[in-house]
């Protein structure tokens, strides 16, 4: 196939799925990435859409999820980047660039790394002016995702072994090693996590594209909050952040004033400053481990 | 303060090298009527190239020195393209100008963003990216625009393209008509001037306060976060002040399209402040308005007689393909650079 055609009555399916302007947007980003591709290498435009209109999500059917300048590579069930976090990580390292140089050497640790999206835009967008050393490790229990963040690693930083480097390692937020490995490698400058938030109770009422992806990577025990324990228990526990380091987490709709709580918890942290993301939802929790 | 010296120096060497050989025709003159014949002869050669050297001075290189330095010579540029009346014509045709200028970007660009630098140092050269596009079903394999939007980085792509902007029109047989009749279309091109707040280091030419600019999303994101998985990428900025509104849907990425909407929003109000600046100042009035007005039409491209012209200038050329392919381009761009160049200095000397 070398022209960009699909059947009228596929085009009215989709029309009928996600509405006019919905429907032409898919097409026009599908046909977009469908002409970068070699002749030979273009999928079937039919079976495309037929992922979608059985609810896959775009990224998943393209392949890739530009975030930022980045174009990062996504497959099932990995964690699709979100825009949320998308705009939270700039404005992370907006208030990261407004600081004067605390270190040379920066040391970035993302628990729940999933593509790799976070400590990577940070990698690609680090302010020179803070300092060019930079380590980052991204942690996750997926051998899906430990695989796709190695992919999009050398996508990213072309396999270079100068700095910045991006370090994707499998662990479990939750077990002994972990805890060990922080206390060898730690403490970290900067510790991010998008962990998994969605309360179990809502499972069953998510859309169907959601469940395309990884539960692990979604559902947050009966509360949704399990992670943010266990956060504030490697604060407490594990050298996880020099003092003045920075801790941001991502959570869940209606759950700003539990996370905040539950870090504040912790002791060892500055005020929590909850941030609100473009869309009016507070989504990110801000804070620097106290220094005295 | 600096800024004023460093356009000045430009003026200081040509104005010596006047002084020095207007002091030297000076001395040469008493010895044409010198008694020894080989002297008179060297005085006579030397008194014709000295004119010479003046003349070039007055007539070539000291006139644009005089002319008020261009507050956009760093400028980017944001070249908007819109097919107008004749359908996909029009669209393949706006399909043709952006490759036109692509074209030139990568033939001339290292070469022509050195001008308009007073220190002459040679351009980075200038860089092309299309932050938005919306194409039409085509019946061929080419792309039909109705609308593109094409940011040239580097310092003098504003200057030199700003000529760009007005009413294209074009009279070709369609690859689609049949009976072989000739149609006429038209394309409108406006060239925005664009600066990036980052790269204006010092004093910028052209600031937008944040704070009078609203951002509006995708509203129906419910929970958003990992409850959704929906590309919602699609922002619209609103300067308050002026009601100016720009809506970016291009990229899946939401940040970008936020980064694009607002290339187009600063590049929108820097070009209404320019105007507002000519419509104030009668100096530039003149010369800038000139170049600034849209609805004209400025050129023809007519396939049937190979020929484009400019109908500002009346500059004429037969050789069509060379033009769109971005090479004759440079022609009729600095003609239209020249002639605005007499105009600003027929301007001056009126105002005496």
């Amino acid at each position: 196939m070398s022209a960009f055609s699909i059947r009228p009555t596929l085009f009215r399916r989709l029309i009928r799925k996600f509405g006019q302007n919905d429907a032409k947007r898919q097409l026009q980003w599908l046909k977009k990435e469908w002409l970068l591709l070699e002749k030979q290498q273009r999928p079937s435009l039919a079976g495309q859409i037929g992922r979608l209109l059985r609810d896959e999500p775009l990224a998943y059917v393209i392949g890739n999820q530009p975030f930022g300048p980045l174009n990062l590579r996504v497959t099932p069930p990995v964690l699709i980047p979100r825009p949320e976090t998308e705009e939270w990580t700039y404005e992370l390292l907006d208030r990261l660039s407004k600081t004067k140089s605390e270190t040379k050497e920066w040391k970035i640790l993302d628990m729940c790394t999933g593509s790799g999206c976070i400590p990577l835009l940070l990698c690609n967008e680090w302010p020179s002016h803070l300092g060019e050393e930079v380590s980052a490790y991204g942690i996750d229990i997926g051998d899906e995702a430990i695989s796709l963040a190695q992919e999009n690693s050398r996508r990213v930083l072309k396999d270079s072994i100068a700095s910045p480097s991006f370090k994707p390692m499998k662990f479990d937020v939750f077990s002994k090693g972990f805890a060990q490995w922080i206390s060898d490698t730690g403490p970290f400058d900067v510790v991010t996590s998008n962990p998994p938030y969605i309360p179990e109770k809502d499972w069953d009422s998510l859309p169907a594209a959601v469940k395309y992806e990884d539960r692990r990577a979604l559902e947050g025990g009966k509360d949704g909050l399990i992670f943010y324990r266990q956060i504030a228990e490697l604060l407490t526990k594990t050298p996880l952040l020099r003092l003045g380091g920075w801790l941001a987490v991502e959570f869940g709709i209606h759950q700003a004033e539990d996370v905040r709580a539950i870090l504040e918890g912790s002791g060892v942290l500055d005020q929590v400053d909850i941030w609100t993301d473009c869309f009016g939802v507070q989504r990110v929790a801000f804070c620097r481990k106290r220094i005295a | 303060m600096s800024k004023t010296i460093k356009e000045l120096e430009a003026l200081v060497q040509p104005w010596e090298e006047w002084k020095r050989a207007s002091a030297a025709l000076e001395e040469t003159v008493p010895l044409l009527q010198d008694s020894d014949p080989s002297l008179r002869s060297l005085a006579e050669e030397e008194s014709v190239a000295l004119q010479e050297t003046l003349n070039t001075l007055v007539q070539e290189v000291l006139p644009p020195l005089l002319l008020p330095v261009s507050p956009t010579q760093d400028v980017s540029a944001l070249v908007e393209i819109k097919a107008g009346a004749g359908g996909e014509e029009a669209g393949l045709f706006a399909g043709d100008l952006l490759r036109m200028y692509t074209r030139y970007v990568d033939l001339w660009g290292r070469d022509v963003s050195a001008r308009g630098d007073p220190s002459g140092a040679s351009g980075k050269g200038w860089k092309t990216t299309i932050i938005s596009e919306s194409l039409t079903a085509t019946t061929g394999g080419r792309p039909a625009y109705k609308e593109v939007t094409l940011e040239i980085k580097g310092r003098g792509a504003y200057d030199t393209f700003r000529w760009e902007t007005g009413v294209h029109r074009v009279q070709r047989v369609p690859a689609t008509e049949t009976s072989g009749r000739m149609h006429t279309s038209a394309v409108a091109v406006v060239v925005l001037p664009l600066t990036e707040n980052e790269t204006e280091g010092d004093a910028a030419l052209f600031e937008v306060d944040e704070k009078d600019v609203r951002l509006e999303v995708m509203r129906a994101r419910g929970a958003g976060g990992q409850h959704v998985n929906k590309t919602e990428s699609a922002v619209r900025l609103t300067h308050i002040p002026t009601g100016i509104t720009v809506s970016m849907q291009d990229s899946r990425s939401q940040h970008t399209n936020k980064q694009y909407a607002w290339k187009v929003l600063r590049s929108r109000l820097f070009d209404r402040k320019l105007r507002e600046d000519a419509e104030r100042n009668r100096d530039t009035r003149r010369t800038l308005i000139k170049g600034m007005d849209r609805s004209d039409k400025i050129r023809t491209y007519n396939y049937v007689q190979d020929r484009v012209t400019d109908h500002r200038t009346g500059f004429s050329t037969m050789n069509l393909s060379n033009v769109l392919d971005g090479e004759g381009l440079e022609v009729i761009i600095d003609s239209c650079r020249k002639r605005n160049e007499e105009d600003a200095m027929a301007g001056l000397l009126n105002d005496g």
